[in-house]
């Protein structure tokens, strides 16, 4: 089994490229995109807390007969409701999408636009966005949908912490296991952790196993072409066990909501999170704290080509959309990720912007400090439940869960994931 | 002249007249149809159509999105009890929940009922105070205990710490042997409202000269509830327990408010797990397998409660 989009070694040329070769210029340059005549409203489904109301607002000034139906959901309705939509046969114009295994079935079943060349270069998706993002965003080669934002996902250390207890930054592995060590002794839990969704632990088990298995194994893990049995991942597992044990994560950190991990931080009850570029504007500035106490360093899995996880998110377009409904749907996406449009609106749109030349504002140091990364060739690899097939995330999450509460070894948790695999390879063959 | 012998003579009704009376009595017998039709033609389609479609999808290996569905019959449900070990960890919560939910809020409204019924100043206020919690949304119930069960941060563990008691702080979500019962008990502080409201309205139906007649004849107060006011309350307490038990299998919100099922599925019931299959992991046809099982274990519920209300009717 081949999973293309997990192609994700993203060269730093690529990233230079975004910075500094492309220009708006060039964007401006390309075949301009149809506009429809008369009043057309499109449909636009997101996630509440997403800041497309500003994008909306130009975009309707710029359009005046062109009018956006916006509907926002919870992260799991917005799963649902775009899932009933399509069984359903009616689905939303445009919606939002993360990548990988979450959207492949939308893309595999023909409800996602599929971007050909000519859409590529009509509404200017190979000029205006990073091919990073567009690698991230590709299925089996094709392009389903036009990225807005990349997101990495990375270790955050409190600095005020860190400087009271006269801790440095780590840069690698070992590092990082003597500054847990460290603040442990001091009474500081060292990784604030909510294991409530699975996810967030997920999050440093792909890390071990990045660190262990190596970028290459990893990616092979991902395709389903490398096994959960291997010792790699094995020892990967062991070392998730070893910090559980070790007390390294806050108490009872498995059944907590994400949401609560942060706040152990904020109360300088923990020192160290697991976290993506989005906590600057919803959880640090929106509670009046100094972006910059955050501070956030590439995992160090001390493996070659330099990766963290990450992923992109992206707006996708309905295959059965009327045609001018779908034209107002991709001009949208189009407007939005125009290099000069992304840029005026950079400070509420949100950051890593997948848009060419569109850094984050000065006043954002974690965004900033990413996009640093991005530019400076550092990789990303999507997370398992992103990755693998969503058949397969529910036995990775209920093994790394059972690993953690010492229901299961790591050999038995990772036999148990690699049991699923095979499974699944049987009834997909 | 006419003797016994000699057959009756009976003259038959002209056939034109009998007609008309059956198409009266006809029309007559279908009037009442004629005029459910309509609320019966949106019941068709929002109630029965999506549970009879439901359970055609059962029958299909489906991610619910491609336009393929693979007939595979039973073998989803073959599946669900020969494989699926989340499936047998739902079942058995289910059925702990069933047990606790039949226990806790009947005995408990009625216990509160029963204080509230008494005549004293401020009764309203304390109706209302009780009440509270049912008209809370069951996320934000969720989310009040999680906070209280907050392994660091939380009321309970803090209060335990405060009382001396350091040695009974848990992880209480967090240990897959007990995550359920917390879960259970914030289900019950959010469901006792509906009992004891139910049984304050039964309480009012009570005659007072019977529970007179018993403290006259020397029955104290707790005689004069098992053998005056119980018995006179026996159809709101199966009308309580009918509601309470369906609620039960219905429970879903709280767990995924809580627990999202975890951890390591261990809070999982049959209506989370339903939608974790259906909805996360691409397995439409064992997740609404799942929802023919519960639909029918809910009927066991549910029959006898619609009998009683049609019979009471």
């Amino acid at each position: 089994m081949k999973l293309p989009y997990l192609r994700l070694l993203l060269p730093a040329a690529t990233f230079i490229a975004m910075a500094c070769c492309v220009s708006t210029g060039t964007a401006q340059n390309a075949a301009k995109p149809p506009i429809p005549s008369g009043n057309v409203t499109f449909s636009l489904w997101t996630i509440a807390g997403q800041p497309f109301q500003v994008m909306i607002d130009d975009f309707q000034k710029t359009y005046p007969n062109l009018k956006v139906k916006w509907t926002k959901y919870s992260t799991d309705e917005m799963k649902q409701a775009v899932r009933v939509a399509s069984a359903a046969g009616k689905m939303s114009d445009t919606w939002f999408n993360w990548g990988g295994s979450l959207a492949a079935p939308y893309e595999d079943g023909g409800h996602a636009l599929e971007l050909t060349s000519q859409l590529i270069a009509l509404y200017g998706v190979d000029k205006n966005i990073v091919p990073a993002a567009l690698d991230l965003a590709r299925h089996n080669g094709k392009l389903y949908g036009i990225p807005i934002w990349v997101r990495p996902m990375t270790i955050f250390y409190k600095k005020s912490i860190f400087d009271k207890y006269g801790l440095t930054a780590p840069q690698t592995f070992d590092e990082l296991e003597k500054v847990c060590q460290a603040l442990k002794s001091k009474g500081i839990i060292p990784v604030a952790c909510g294991g409530k969704f699975s996810w967030m632990t997920m999050r440093t088990t792909d890390f071990f196993v990045e660190h262990f298995a190596g970028p290459e194994m990893h990616d092979k893990l991902f395709a389903l072409e490398a096994s959960y049995n291997s010792p790699e991942v094995i020892k990967a597992f062991a070392k998730l066990k070893e910090w559980v044990t070790k007390g390294y994560f806050n108490d009872g950190f498995i059944s907590l909501d994400p949401a609560q991990a942060l706040p152990l931080l904020q109360q300088d009850k923990a020192a160290m999170i697991f976290q993506g570029p989005w906590i600057e504007d919803q959880n640090i500035i929106a509670s009046h704290e100094d972006p910059s106490n955050y501070v956030p360093i590439i995992a160090p899995a001390d493996q070659k080509p330099v990766r963290v996880s990450g992923f992109q998110e992206q707006l996708q377009f309905w295959t059965k959309a009327k045609p001018d409904e779908q034209k107002a749907a991709l001009l949208f996406a189009s407007f939005i990720t125009t290099p000069e449009i992304a840029k005026r609106h950079i400070a509420d749109f949100g950051s890593p912007s997948s848009v060419v030349g569109v850094l984050p504002p000065e006043n954002r140091p974690i965004a900033s400090q990413m996009a640093k990364w991005l530019q400076g060739g550092v990789g990303l690899y999507l997370p398992t439940d992103q990755a693998l097939p969503q058949e397969l995330v529910n036995a990775f999450f209920q093994a790394q869960d059972s690993l953690v509460l010492g229901t299961l070894t790591p050999e038995a948790a990772c036999a148990q994931i690699q049991k699923a695999v095979e499974e699944y390879k049987s009834a997909h063959k | 002249m006419a003797t016994l012998e000699q057959p009756l003579k009976i003259k038959p009704l002209p056939v034109r007249k009998a007609h008309a009376r059956r198409t009266r009595e006809d029309y007559l017998r279908f009037l009442p149809w004629l005029f459910l039709s309509p609320a019966l033609a949106i019941y068709s389609i929002v109630v029965v159509y999506p549970m009879v479609y439901s359970a055609y999808l059962s029958l299909f290996r489906w991610d619910g999105i491609s336009p393929a569905k693979v007939f595979v019959g039973l073998q989803n449900y073959v599946t669900l009890f020969t494989q699926n070990e989340v499936f047998w960890i739902a079942l058995k919560n289910n059925a702990i929940w069933l047990v606790a939910a039949l226990l806790l809020p009947t005995s408990l409204g009625l216990g509160l009922a029963l204080l509230l019924n008494l005549k004293f100043r401020g009764s309203a206020v304390f109706r209302s105070i009780f009440y509270f919690p049912a008209v809370l949304s069951v996320a934000v119930v969720g989310l009040i205990w999680t906070w209280i069960y907050h392994p660091d941060l939380g009321l309970l563990n803090q209060s335990l710490s405060a009382m001396g008691l350091k040695g009974l702080t848990r992880n209480w979500l967090s240990d897959p042997r007990i995550a359920v019962y917390p879960v259970i008990i914030a289900a019950t502080w959010n469901a006792v409202g509906l009992p004891m409201l139910l049984f304050l309205a039964g309480l009012q139906t009570v005659p007072m000269d019977l529970l007179e007649a018993a403290k006259i004849d020397g029955a104290g107060p707790i005689r004069r509830f098992i053998h005056v006011t119980f018995p006179l309350l026996r159809e709101t307490t199966l009308i309580v327990l009918a509601i309470t038990a369906i609620n039960a299998l219905k429970a879903y919100d709280i767990v995924y408010a809580m627990t999202n099922g975890g951890p390591a599925n261990s809070t999982q019931l049959l209506s989370t797990w339903m939608y974790f299959l259906t909805y996360n992991y691409n397995t439409v046809g064992q997740g609404t397998a799942i929802a023919v099982i519960l639909f029918s274990l809910t009927l066991i519920f549910a029959i006898p409660y619609i009998r009683l209300m049609t019979r009471k009717t």
